[in-house]
């Protein structure tokens, strides 16, 4: 009975256990997968937050290195004016480092350092995640697709920068074009030492922004923006009713005319003396034919015939501009009691300028490059004297009437078209010395000067044999015949004999080099 | 099936009504658990919004109009404050605004502002700080900018009940950037 009871127990099985079976195994089957799908989410959602975030760091990066090209403009060296695309951890230990995803080796590029990004909070400060957990690394090149340095010329040029935050990665590409030295100051003198911004009797008005490292003595300064670097308190006009001071604690540092030419020529390992030589030796290309034309026989000798019809190529003899027993015009077609001599887009090396006011005797500056029918662009005069004599005042004057063409359409030259670099420093006297004419007429330029040999920095700045590069305006009377110079001036030392005038003017110039840059396109990359 | 196996047994029963209690039980744990992950994907994601909607904010006010700081104990020049949309300013301390109370944003479970940091619906605070690297003093405003400086505003989000650190997000600024 107890035998036949078991074996009817053991054939006695119903539906409900394995119901409750399969019904447990479907229920654990939708909840492991909504479990899955919930946790994936909630993952997703932290990544999509920290990619948001990373793209932000990223773009950080584009800025920050666009501050880093803003403080290296002086720099001498690439890797000084902005971040290079290398593997900075492979010299830089202690820097962060990283793989980017895709890539085999380690990011290149200047790694971020963000201190003080705490959080503000009641209960404490705590950082964010450090790097390379939070962290961007960017750098500047010619090219993002074969990451060229950037040479400090090109422009546009273009800034990467790859960041993490949290393990998730973005890129991005910004395109950035150079903002010029020539496009920030209406004068800036550095002024340090015992150098000051102006003689003590001079008027000079300007307009823009009017800066110096140093002490400012110009008067007859109305409405403009002052900008003191260097920490100093450095304005001892009178007549002095500005507008906003601005105070910089530290020196604005400008390269110098060598170091300027060096980049231009892409030689910055050279002494500025072998740059000096290269450019002479283009003096060929430029100083003789075909950049500088004259008129033809009788042909009035005005800007508006200036056509390739009505020129000739000139040959110019020397390295000095001169206007002595007609010097450098000597040649030159006369007609209409005029000579001229015009002058085509390209760099000019003159060991010195000797073209005192000369009745009869013009300058025509053709960056439209109507006398040779070519390309155009801008006129860059070089001055410098490899070998100034001991009393050298005031060395280089230029006080021939000067004009410039400009395109159709428009009815004022560029400023941006045409710049002066002077590398003589001041300490033998040298001076470059712009006359108006002995007429009752402007002299007004367009364009930049730039005359820097003592910045303010080591070794510049602490070297006793220099004083700095200086420029004057000379009026030939207070009111009448004045020098107006519409675009920017940047100087060691400025001074003004009488009363003169320096209107800041906006250039157009692609070809400037960058003392900072912004950016004009933006690419998220990854 | 015999007529003999036909129904359960109350062994059967008990077993799968264990079986069932412990399956509904580990269903309900588990939908706790996704509905947790659902939540708190949700209120990152939320807090992800409120910080790039607040540093978005900050781009497009730019880096001369972003509110100007003052000098902290570690030599930096700072601001601490939150964006309020309806004056459409920044505010900061104890300044009078309809969606910034003493410095700080408070939002719902939505992401919505709150005019008030005691309200129950208070899910989110927010908080904003700027810090500026090489400013120029100026006789016209507290301190200004060239090109040489840069400002960093970063966004910390928090959560409340529990209280936990959700976000913070930052990014740098400087003239002519992005």
């Amino acid at each position: 009975m107890k035998m036949r009871s078991l074996n009817y127990r053991h054939l006695q099985r119903g539906v409900a256990l394995p119901t409750a079976l399969i019904f447990c195994l479907v229920l654990s089957l939708f909840i492991g997968g909504s479990l899955l799908v919930s946790q994936t989410n909630y993952s997703l959602s932290f990544q999509q937050t920290r990619s948001e975030g990373a793209i932000l760091l990223a773009d950080a990066g584009v800025n920050d290195e666009l501050r880093v090209i803003a403080n290296g403009a002086s720099s001498t060296t690439q890797a000084g004016f902005s971040s290079q695309p290398v593997d900075y951890h492979a010299t830089n230990p202690n820097s962060a480092t990283a793989t980017y995803p895709g890539e085999t080796h380690a990011i290149y590029g200047r790694p971020s350092t963000v201190p003080s990004w705490y959080k503000p909070d009641p209960n404490g400060l705590y950082p964010l995640a450090s790097a390379p957990y939070y962290c961007f690394w960017v750098y500047a090149t010619n090219d993002p697709t074969t990451n060229t340095p950037w040479d400090g010329k090109q422009n546009p040029f273009y800034i990467v920068s790859r960041a993490a935050d949290d393990g998730n990665w973005r890129k991005v590409t910004a395109t950035c074009r150079a903002n010029s030295f020539f496009n920030q100051y209406g004068l800036f003198a550095d002024g340090t030492g015992n150098a000051f911004v102006g003689n003590g009797n001079a008027q000079v008005d300007v307009t823009g922004l009017l800066g110096t490292n140093g002490t400012n003595q110009l008067n007859h300064i109305t409405g403009t923006t002052v900008y003191n670097a260097g920490g100093t308190t450095s304005l001892k006009a009178s007549n002095t009713t500005s507008g906003t001071v601005l105070s910089n604690p530290s020196v604005v540092v400008f390269p110098t005319t060598a170091t300027m030419l060096k980049r231009y020529l892409g030689v910055l390992a050279d002494t500025d003396a072998q740059a000096y030589s290269i450019l002479g030796g283009q003096n060929a290309l430029h100083l003789s034919t075909p950049h500088v034309y004259q008129f033809k026989a009788n042909v009035n000798q005005t800007l508006g015939n200036i056509t390739s019809a009505n020129v000739l190529p000139y040959t110019f003899s020397g390295n000095v501009l001169d206007s002595s027993s007609n010097g450098s015009w000597k040649n030159a077609t006369a007609f209409g009691g005029k000579t001229s001599l015009i002058f085509e887009p390209g760099d000019y090396y003159f060991t010195q300028l000797s073209a005192s006011y000369m009745s009869g005797l013009q300058i025509f500056l053709d960056p439209q490059a109507f006398a040779s029918g070519g390309t155009a662009g801008q006129i860059r005069f070089w001055v410098e004297n490899p070998s100034p004599p001991a009393n050298n005042a005031p060395a280089d004057v230029l006080g021939i009437s000067m004009t410039e063409t400009y395109p159709a359409g428009t009815t004022t030259p560029d400023p941006g078209n045409f710049r002066i670099f002077y590398g003589n420093d001041s300490a033998n006297g040298s001076m470059l010395e712009i006359q108006a004419p002995d007429t009752n007429t402007t002299c007004l330029i367009w364009g930049g000067i730039y005359a820097v040999t003592k910045p303010a920095v080591a070794p510049y700045l602490t070297n006793s044999a220099l004083k700095g590069a200086e420029v004057q305006f000379f009026a030939q009377d207070n009111g009448n015949t004045y020098v107006k110079l519409a675009g920017s001036c940047i100087c060691d030392i400025f001074s003004s004999w009488k009363e003169n005038q320096i209107g800041f003017a906006l250039s157009n110039s692609t070809v400037d080099l960058a003392s900072s840059a912004y950016v004009v396109n933006y690419s998220d990359g990854g | 099936m015999s007529k003999r196996t036909s129904g359960f047994t109350l062994l059967e029963a008990l077993a799968a009504s264990v079986i069932m209690a412990v399956g509904i039980t580990a269903a309900y744990v588990a939908w706790l658990a996704c509905y947790n992950n659902y939540d708190r994907a949700r209120q990152a994601s939320q807090a992800g919004q409120i910080a790039r909607q607040c540093l978005e904010q900050a781009k497009v006010s730019g880096i001369f109009n972003l509110p100007l700081g003052s000098m902290a104990s570690n030599g930096l020049y700072q601001w601490v404050g939150s964006y309020d949309p309806t004056s459409q300013t920044w505010v900061s301390g104890t300044s009078a605004s309809k969606y910034v109370i003493n410095g700080y944003s408070y939002y719902d479970v939505n992401g919505f502002p709150l005019t008030s940091a005691t309200s129950p619906a208070v899910k989110f605070i927010s908080v904003v700080q700027i810090t500026d690297y090489y400013p120029v003093t100026s006789t016209t405003s507290a301190y200004w900018f060239d090109d040489q400086s840069k400002r960093c505003p970063v966004v910390f989000v928090q959560q409340v009940n529990p209280t936990r650190n959700l976000v913070s997000m930052g990014t740098t600024m400087v003239m002519g950037g992005s």
